[in-house]
């Protein structure tokens, strides 16, 4: 999959939304929404690239935490995503709970980070 | 504040100087004095050198210097041994390194993945990095207190087996009050560099890590002036801890030798004439231990120099790669535009330097003490 693909798609669907703007304005959030979906799962395989190069760097730093950050990138890329989808929808509180969810998320992660962090300067 | 900082200054002082170094009445056999117990207890020292230093000066004798160790002070012996100790405190610090480079790496390329409108999510990310980046950072950190205060281990175990040899010989030439002052000067640099190193150090670089870190991770407490507070603070104590020991020292010894000289003997122990009492500590502090260096060159030779430095070497060479490793972070960080972690190695940095100045200035004591100890073979 290359990137003028996704481009392409892109302007396919602006021109569809054009067209089906004019008949039927309802329908287009689902295709703008649709559209989201498609691409996110698009580059899925660059974001997983990246993320190799980065888990090899990782295995030379042999850090634990770089896994976790890693981690929190995903949920933080998948959390944008899902939220840029409700507000295209026009579902301002479902943004709220979306990103909500993924902060909590995100905090839980931290919290092992933390607690090692604790036991490094006070307990060691 | 000026009141605060002065009653934190004594309370160290006093806490530090504890237990308060006394003296006994005590009869010496023959066997405790004369060339053979010196001669011993300069073994004993010998054993407790750093195992790099022993391996080069196995077989040094202060006493009598061999041609061998004078060749040792070339050029090419200096290169080769600094970059050894250079390239296995790189192998040391270098997975820290990488760690943190990765992790700064990480933060910066998510920047550039997630969109500008992440709004809570985006922030509680950047909060787990630097968390994540604080993690190795302060480990490493840890790692680094733990040479420094190995370091300061050995040299305050050498001092502690260098005091007895100068108060034998001391002894063996009659000069009894010379022996009295001297050791008690020695036992309370000891007892500072000792008590700072066991009780003192950690608890104050953890309260520096946690300021640093509390206020990089939380952007809003801004502690970065106090912290570097904290550590002036403590870096003038040790200053001063340096300037009490070679007053002390200094004048004890001037009244010592007096007594001395009103009973048996000319005393030939010059030491008042080294030590500081007036003017700028570290300009004093700078032409005291030059004049001790000097002295060790005269009395020892070169060799003494050398083994010297080396030991100096082992202690600080390490902590200045950790500086740089920790230098090169930052500024990688401050390149990807990563303000908050920067600014956090900046102060961890920071700490290494309070660190290093500390190991310094016990170098410096631990120098005193030398010259100290070759004066008493003299007289």
């Amino acid at each position: 999959m290359s990137v003028y693909t996704v481009v392409g798609l892109c302007l396919v669907t602006s021109v569809a939304v054009l067209l089906v703007g004019g008949m039927k304005r309802e329908l287009v959030p689902t295709v703008v929404a649709g559209l989201g979906v498609t691409v996110f799962l698009l580059s899925m395989p660059w974001l997983s690239e990246t993320v190799g190069f980065i888990r090899t760097l990782t295995e030379y730093a042999d850090t634990t935490a770089a896994g976790t950050v890693i981690r929190a990138l995903g949920i933080a890329y998948l959390t944008t995503t899902a939220a840029q989808l409700c507000k295209t929808c026009g579902e301002q509180s479902l943004v709220t709970y979306v990103e909500t969810a993924g902060k909590l998320s995100i905090l839980a992660l931290a919290v092992p980070l933390f607690r090692e962090l604790f036991d490094i300067a006070v307990l060691k | 504040m000026k009141r605060i900082t002065k009653i934190i200054l004594l309370v160290f002082l006093a806490l530090i100087l504890s237990p308060t170094a006394h003296a006994e009445e005590y009869t010496y056999r023959a066997d405790e004095v004369g060339e053979d117990a010196v001669r011993q207890k300069w073994d004993e020292l010998a054993k407790i050198l750093p195992e790099n230093v022993a391996d080069i000066f196995g077989d040094y004798d202060i006493f009598s210097p061999t041609e061998s160790v004078r060749a040792k002070s070339g050029a090419g012996f200096w290169i080769d041994t600094v970059w050894d100790m250079l390239t296995s405190a790189a192998r040391e610090a270098l997975p820290d390194l990488a760690a943190l480079l990765t992790l700064i790496l990480l933060m910066a390329l998510s920047r550039a993945v997630l969109p500008d409108e992440t709004g809570g999510v985006g922030e509680a990310f950047a909060f787990l990095g630097r968390v994540a980046v604080a993690l190795p950072l302060i480990s490493a950190s840890y790692r680094a207190i733990g040479i420094a205060g190995a370091y300061l281990t050995n040299i305050t175990a050498m001092m502690n087996v260098i005091t007895p040899v100068m108060e034998v010989s001391y002894i063996s030439s009659g000069s009894l009050n010379e022996a009295a002052v001297t050791t008690s000067g020695i036992a309370v640099a000891v007892t500072a560099i000792g008590n700072f190193n066991s009780t003192f150090m950690r608890p104050i670089v953890t309260v520096l890590f946690t300021l640093s870190a509390m206020t990089s991770v939380c952007g809003d407490v801004k502690l970065g002036g106090l912290t570097a507070s904290v550590r002036t603070l403590f870096k003038r104590l040790w200053q001063i801890m340096t300037l009490f020991f070679s007053f002390m020292i200094g004048t004890q010894t001037v009244i010592a030798r007096s007594a001395d000289t009103l009973s048996t003997r000319t005393a030939r122990f010059a030491i008042s004439s080294m030590i500081p009492v007036a003017g700028g500590i570290i300009a004093e502090a700078y032409n005291t231990l030059k004049e001790g260096v000097r002295y060790i060159r005269v009395a020892a030779g070169v060799g003494a120099i050398i083994v010297i430095v080396l030991i100096l070497l082992t202690g600080v060479i390490p902590l200045l790669v950790y500086k740089a490793a920790f230098g090169i972070t930052s500024y990688a960080s401050g390149m990807l535009g990563l303000e908050r972690t920067s600014k956090l190695l900046d102060e961890i940095k920071g700490v290494m330097e309070f660190i290093i100045a500390i190991v310094l200035y016990s170098s410096m004591m631990f120098v005193f003490v030398l010259v100290l100890f070759l004066k008493s073979r003299e007289v």
